[in-house]
């Protein structure tokens, strides 16, 4: 209840906000019903389903906002990326930020987003980031309920699917702990567009030509604006393309064929999944999943059986999408990006994020399908309870507010930092604490990035911040040239993250002159250089 | 699920967000409204896990021998305000402003005093000088380097007395989820 009481208490603080951006990313829904038979669909059952429909999003909501109750800023590195991107763009306009997106591409779409709703609402950008953030986690599942109803007809199987993916495993909800932003919009535009892409192909004979143009016209937009929001979005895309395709063809195949082909599938997913939990660095791609999401998972791969049976075809191109999901964190590209020389065609937390659609959508079609084969007068009272014990499951188990994995800023670092921004000529450069990034196959390092409160120094007091190793020997003369011939002038030392080791610093009085101390966080200013 | 489950399912889960909205609603309107002339006099002490604010986070020293004060306000709306600092007869002002990014956050800044002591601490509006909070607390958790390094030459000598100690303030709850330090996304 206190976590509803927090959420209300978000909610009423920052109603404006909220609103605003709800209405706005909620639009994008009207459309599909507009132009799809999903309103007729509806239509019979609009007063109850709706009220339904938007209790469960407003109750998802409350709980999802909680999360904005304990958060400082967003949590991650990440996070401050984008925060000092929006910021560029709130300052400096379009012609920075088309320039930007020529040197350097970094999901421009998202960071435009967030600086529409941060220039109409006149709100923080930190406090936008994460209202943004979790009013997409409380919509996100909606599209798998449209899906599912329209495929099945079965109210039942689309709660439980919405349930599912709103509550069944810690992804997508985790990436806001990550900072992935750009990558969880782009989740709720890919939802919409393969929406419009199922209806695309099931109003062939029913549609008007006209309509259907307009149909088409809609879901390239939608793809556009979906890569603009994430790049790697446009390889999912192909990639459900490509197996929904297959599993066409896969339809209208022999029975005995069909199972020739499945079988294969089903050993190649196993393959993938015992090669990922053995590699250190990817295994952790299915710890929402196997770890401690292991309860709705084999729920959802034993209805999955039932989804077989009565959806085959729809399951198949599940299948073949989580195959290829799971093969494309093995398949390199390197060399298309000079500041990232590895790369593969998805990243493993970019998958790990997106798993929990096929997963959902396999859940709905296989309770549907469990209806459809068992028919009991007690049928319904079963449906109900798998969907109330479902949801009472993951919602007693379920974190919502932010993850001590991921805070990296604490209250004083930034009372420090403004110190900082009070105190430090404008020109400084500051050393701040950095770690590999690794999350590509094979442990390799792809690059640095911020390991502690540091990493909002630029973005926050405007001083140039320089990256240092967190692990860096302060006491030795080696750690001294190198920060002397970087020319950085000041250190900073998080209270939370991976920081600098303060005992190393403090036992060179002379290198390094503690300017600020906090009960968590140091500012020193480097002395040791005029030696 | 035919209408009639639909319906009763829908009004167990409308009367439970009624019911949680209300009890929310009847909650905060039986806390103190914060008003800009008129604040109810707060009660001042350390964060914890109650969140009542405002409160006391920390407490930081510079190197030209000033105290910082880190404090937590109830919302954006609490009014601009200055710190003053009671020790015996002696009153000391300090200059508070909001942290960047999180208008939620406060620090102030002024003369250092010695840890330890219990002090009066007064949260006062810079409109009319009204009290919007006062507490006796003990400056815990200053932080001191060594004597010759925290404190230029050219300063007042201080003799610090603590060389480190840890609050036993616990801002935010512990969450559940693991971490997975070695990893750049746990």
């Amino acid at each position: 209840m206190n976590i509803l009481l927090d959420g209300v208490s978000v909610f009423i603080d920052n109603w404006q906000l909220t609103t605003g951006i709800l209405v706005f990313i909620t639009i994008l829904l009207f459309p599909l019903f507009s132009l799809s038979r999903l309103k007729t669909d509806l239509e019979s059952a609009f007063n109850l389903i709706g009220i339904f429909l938007a209790l469960f999003i407003g109750i998802s909501l409350f709980l999802r906002l909680a999360f904005v109750s304990r958060a400082l800023l967003p949590s991650y590195f990440d996070s401050a990326q984008h925060y000092a991107l929006i910021k560029g763009i709130m300052a400096n306009g379009l012609s920075w930020a088309a320039e930007k997106l020529r040197v350097d591409y970094y999901h421009m779409g998202f960071h435009f987003t967030a600086a529409f709703f941060v220039s109409i609402f006149q709100a923080d950008i930190a406090r936008t980031m994460l209202i943004l953030g979790q009013v997409i986690l409380a919509v996100l599942p909606l599209p798998f309920f449209f899906i599912i109803r329209h495929g099945t007809k079965s109210n039942g199987a689309a709660f439980f699917s919405l349930v599912v993916s709103s509550f069944g495993w810690y992804m997508p909800a985790h990436a806001v702990d990550w900072g992935k932003y750009p990558a969880l919009t782009s989740l709720w535009m890919l939802t919409l567009v393969f929406n419009l892409a199922y209806i695309v192909g099931q109003s062939k004979s029913t549609l008007h030509p006209k309509k259907r143009i307009v149909l088409f016209v809609f879901l390239g937009l939608s793809i556009l604006v979906t890569t603009l929001m994430h790049s790697r979005s446009l390889i999912v895309i192909g990639i459900v393309f490509a197996a929904w395709m297959v599993s066409v063809w896969w339809s209208a195949l022999p029975r005995l064929s069909q199972r020739l082909i499945l079988f294969p599938l089903i050993v190649a997913i196993t393959v993938e999944t015992l090669i990922i939990q053995r590699n250190e660095i990817l295994s952790l791609l299915l710890d929402p999943y196997i770890d401690k999401g292991l309860l709705v998972t084999v729920l959802v791969l034993g209805l999955s059986v039932f989804a077989h049976k009565m959806h085959p075809q729809f399951t198949f191109a599940i299948l073949l999408t989580t195959c290829f999901l799971l093969a494309a964190i093995f398949i390199p590209v390197n060399g298309l990006f000079p500041s990232r020389p590895y790369l593969t065609l998805l990243d493993r937390p970019y998958v790990e994020m997106i798993l929990f659609m096929p997963l959902s959508l396999l859940g709905g079609l296989g309770l549907a399908g469990l209806e459809k084969m068992v028919k009991s007068p007690y049928q319904n009272y079963v449906v109900l309870m798998v969907i109330g014990l479902t949801s009472v499951y993951t919602l007693t188990r379920y974190e919502f507010y932010p993850s001590n994995c991921c805070v990296i800023v604490g209250s004083d670092d930034l009372a420090a930092m403004t110190w900082m921004e009070e105190q430090l000529p404008v020109n400084a450069r500051i050393g701040v604490a950095s770690r590999e990034l690794k999350v590509v196959l094979d442990d390799v390092a792809e690059g640095d990035v911020g390991a502690d409160a540091g990493v909002w120094v630029m973005p926050l007091t405007g001083r140039v911040s320089i990256l240092l190793p967190n692990n860096l020997d302060f006491d030795q003369h080696t750690a001294l040239d190198v920060i002397c011939r970087k020319n950085v002038q000041y250190l900073f030392v998080g209270e939370l993250g991976q920081t600098f080791d303060i005992a190393r610093l403090t036992s060179r009085p002379t290198w390094y002159r503690p300017l600020l101390t906090m009960s968590g966080t140091r500012v020193y200013e480097v002395t040791g250089c005029s030696e | 699920m035919n209408r009639k489950q639909w319906i009763i399912t829908g009004i167990v889960a409308t009367v439970l967000l009624v019911v949680g909205i209300i009890s929310l609603l009847i909650k905060r309107s039986s806390e103190p409204t914060q008003a800009v002339s008129h604040v109810p006099v707060s009660e001042l002490g350390y964060c914890n896990q109650d969140q009542v604010k405002p409160c006391v986070v920390s407490f930081g020293i510079d190197a030209d021998g000033n105290m910082l004060v880190n404090l937590l306000l109830p919302d954006i709306s609490f009014p601009w305000f200055y710190l003053k600092i009671v020790r015996g007869e002696e009153e000391i002002q300090y200059k508070c402003g909001r942290v960047i990014a999180v208008p939620n956050n406060a620090y102030c800044i002024g003369s250092m005093l010695a840890p330890g002591e219990t002090l009066r601490l007064m949260l006062l509006s810079t409109n009319d000088d009204s009290l919007l909070a006062q507490g006796d607390l003990p400056i815990i958790g200053l932080a001191f380097p060594t004597l010759e390094i925290a404190i230029p030459t050219n300063t007042p000598t201080i003799t610090p007395i603590v060389t480190e100690v840890t609050p036993t303030r616990t801002l935010f709850p512990t969450p559940t989820q693991p971490s997975y330090p070695n990893q750049s996304y746990p």
